[in-house]
């Protein structure tokens, strides 16, 4: 469906800054297909290329058959393509939104009437129809921002670090509404700095890293290289945490794994499964003096360093 | 294939049309740029005489500036051909500019080029959508101009050349508008002001040279002089001169201000059906255009 092929991008006076260094990577149709890399890893940039609306410097890709730069009009009636940084300010309401985007895609009156009523039906937002865009929460502007992607009704999903500062009902939600897009045949591209979204989403995952694609995984190879379930941390900040407490710990449910670090003791978790609290009354069974417990999200240089180890 | 084209005329034209007229930045240049026509009209009216005077021109054929002072429509023949092209087209450039630049800073643009449809519809669009919003203050400003002579001179100006100085400075502002959008289709967003400015200066500098190098070619290859110097007024290949071209034959006879025999006079609402064609499917095609950057 999607190939790319030495895919080189750069910017600035003379092409100085390199964005993109001769990826390569195909998607095959139907697949749900990760991007995952930092900030400025070039995934952006990728979706981009992709969406026809930025030129490559040179290598060429492909969508279903049809290049991009010499045939960007087949290519545009594939893709949805949804922006990272979705801007609604310009529009009074979430449907005058709709309908600009629903007009851009050349429908007529009445289709998009039906598209935006059924886009706005699929990802509930026919409240958020009426309202203002400025007072959307970010789950809200991030939905608006898909329904937008999909009114054209693409085989192709682009989509740019959708899941990026949403809640976790919204996550949910949208975890849900990408199975239930992928289970109607279309190809999901996505791109995400998090490994949690790779796993919760994805079936294949392209690793970028300074505008390189380090190497294209499926996500289960991935998982298996870096350790599964290794994809959040909790951090218990205390000095001396006892042996039968360590043993505790491991039992909880949701803990994949426990090391001890010189001021704290990290868990390896499953974030949907674990339970702060268990592991609060853990600790104070065993009486361990704590000075606080924090979470975080297994970081890039942890994929990384495995990926290299 | 009809819908492809017209729902994104309708869609950015609508969008553009209510950010123009909510943007301070083109509402306050509009007023600023207003009472620099209106207050020079009715300071030029305050000097009006009344008599003709014998113009200084060649072949003591008075020029525009000649007939300045005599009477209402001297006077906004005089505005017309002397103020109003070298004031107005900032307007169009400004509401083109900031246009262009709020869709690139939302990133509207760079998400219209990943829809399935052509060019044509977002270009027509945005250029009708900012004209629409443009044609208000300069409807406002041009009449403004006429009211001020009026209320100075307590006398309108011949209603031919009214009316036809209002619809040329719309004409003008759409030319303007339309080629800093074509301008801009291109030119990263800093460069987009600066360059529509030169262009600016060189309509404006090419037709006051392009009209004296006429004059003095024409005379010296044996036409007659008077009419030569009147008729090189107007030329096809600036902005300035189509806004002449469509302003001389409404100037009242008895300012003694002749057009002359000259064919372009005839043939100027075509040039500017020409230019307005031409920069449009240009401005769409490079709107188009997939960017580097």
């Amino acid at each position: 469906m999607i190939e790319v092929q030495d895919l080189v991008k750069t910017f600035g006076f003379r092409g100085t800054t390199t964005a993109l260094d001769h990826v390569t990577f195909s998607v095959p149709d139907r697949a749900r297909f990760g991007l995952l890399g930092a900030s400025a890893s070039g995934k952006s940039t990728v979706l981009r290329i992709l969406s026809t609306s930025l030129r490559p410097t040179s290598g060429s890709a492909r969508v279903g058959g049809h290049d991009i730069v010499e045939e960007p009009d087949k290519v545009r009636k594939q893709i949805g393509y949804m922006p990272q940084d979705a801007e609604m300010r310009a529009w009074s309401t979430g449907r005058d939104y709709l309908r600009f985007w629903a007009r851009m895609c050349g429908l007529s009156a009445e289709a998009q009437r039906e598209r935006i009523d059924h886009v706005a039906g699929f990802l509930s937002l026919e409240a958020a129809l009426e309202q203002d865009p400025p007072s959307y929460t970010v789950d809200l502007q991030r939905a608006m921002s898909l329904a937008q992607a999909i009114l054209s009704d693409p085989k192709v999903l682009l989509l740019d670090e959708l899941l990026e500062g949403v809640s976790e009902s919204g996550r949910r939600f949208f975890l849900g509404r990408f199975e239930q897009l992928a289970s109607e045949g279309r190809t999901l591209v996505m791109s995400t700095p998090l490994l949690a979204d790779v796993r919760a989403v994805c079936d294949q995952v392209a690793v970028m890293s300074e505008g390189h694609v380090t190497r294209v995984f499926t996500v289960t190879e991935l998982l298996r290289k870096i350790g599964e379930g290794k994809d959040a941390r909790v951090f218990i900040d205390a000095e001396d945490v006892p042996a039968e407490a360590i043993a505790a710990l491991r039992t909880l449910k949701g803990v994949v794994d426990v090391r001890i670090a010189p001021t704290s003791t990290i868990l390896y978790v499953t974030p949907t499964e674990i339970e702060m609290e268990a592991i609060r009354r853990t600790l104070e069974a065993h009486r361990v003096s704590f000075r606080g417990i924090r979470t975080a999200q297994l970081k890039l240089g942890d994929v990384f360093s495995a990926l290299n180890a | 294939m009809f819908d492809s084209i017209l729902q994104p005329a309708i869609a950015y034209a609508r969008k553009d049309f209510l950010e123009a007229i909510r943007d301070r930045r083109l509402i306050a240049v509009s007023i600023i740029l207003g009472a620099i026509l209106i207050g020079t009209s009715a300071a030029v009216a305050s000097f009006m005489v009344s008599t003709t005077t014998p113009g200084s021109g060649a072949g003591n054929v008075p020029d525009p500036f000649d007939v300045w002072l005599n009477g209402t429509s001297g006077v906004l023949t005089g505005i017309a051909f002397g103020v109003t092209t070298v004031v107005l087209p900032f307007l169009p450039m400004l509401a083109a500019s900031r246009g262009l630049e709020r869709d690139r800073a939302r990133g509207i643009y760079q998400l219209s080029l990943a829809k399935p449809i052509p060019p044509w519809g977002p270009a027509l669009g945005k250029f009708v959508g900012l004209y629409a919003a443009l044609a208000i203050p300069t409807v406002a400003i041009s009449g403004g101009v006429v009211f001020a002579i009026y209320a100075v001179a307590g006398a309108f100006p011949s209603g031919g050349l009214l009316g036809v100085f209002v619809g040329a400075s719309v004409i003008l502002v759409g030319l303007y508008l339309l080629l800093t959008l074509c301008v801009g289709a291109f030119l990263p967003q800093e460069l987009v002001g600066p360059l529509a400015l030169l262009v600016w200066v060189g309509f404006n500098a090419l037709e006051q040279t392009g009209f004296y190098i006429t004059a003095r070619f024409m005379t010296i290859l044996g036409a007659d002089q008077a009419v030569t110097y009147q008729s090189a007024w107007t030329d096809l290949a600036t902005f300035t001169g189509l806004y002449h071209g469509l302003l001389a034959p409404a100037v009242p006879g008895e300012l003694g201000f002749v057009v002359g025999t000259f064919d372009v006079a005839q043939v100027v609402p075509w040039a500017i059906l020409v230019w307005f064609v031409g920069v449009y499917f240009a401005y769409a095609i490079l709107l188009w255009r997939m960017p580097s950057r």
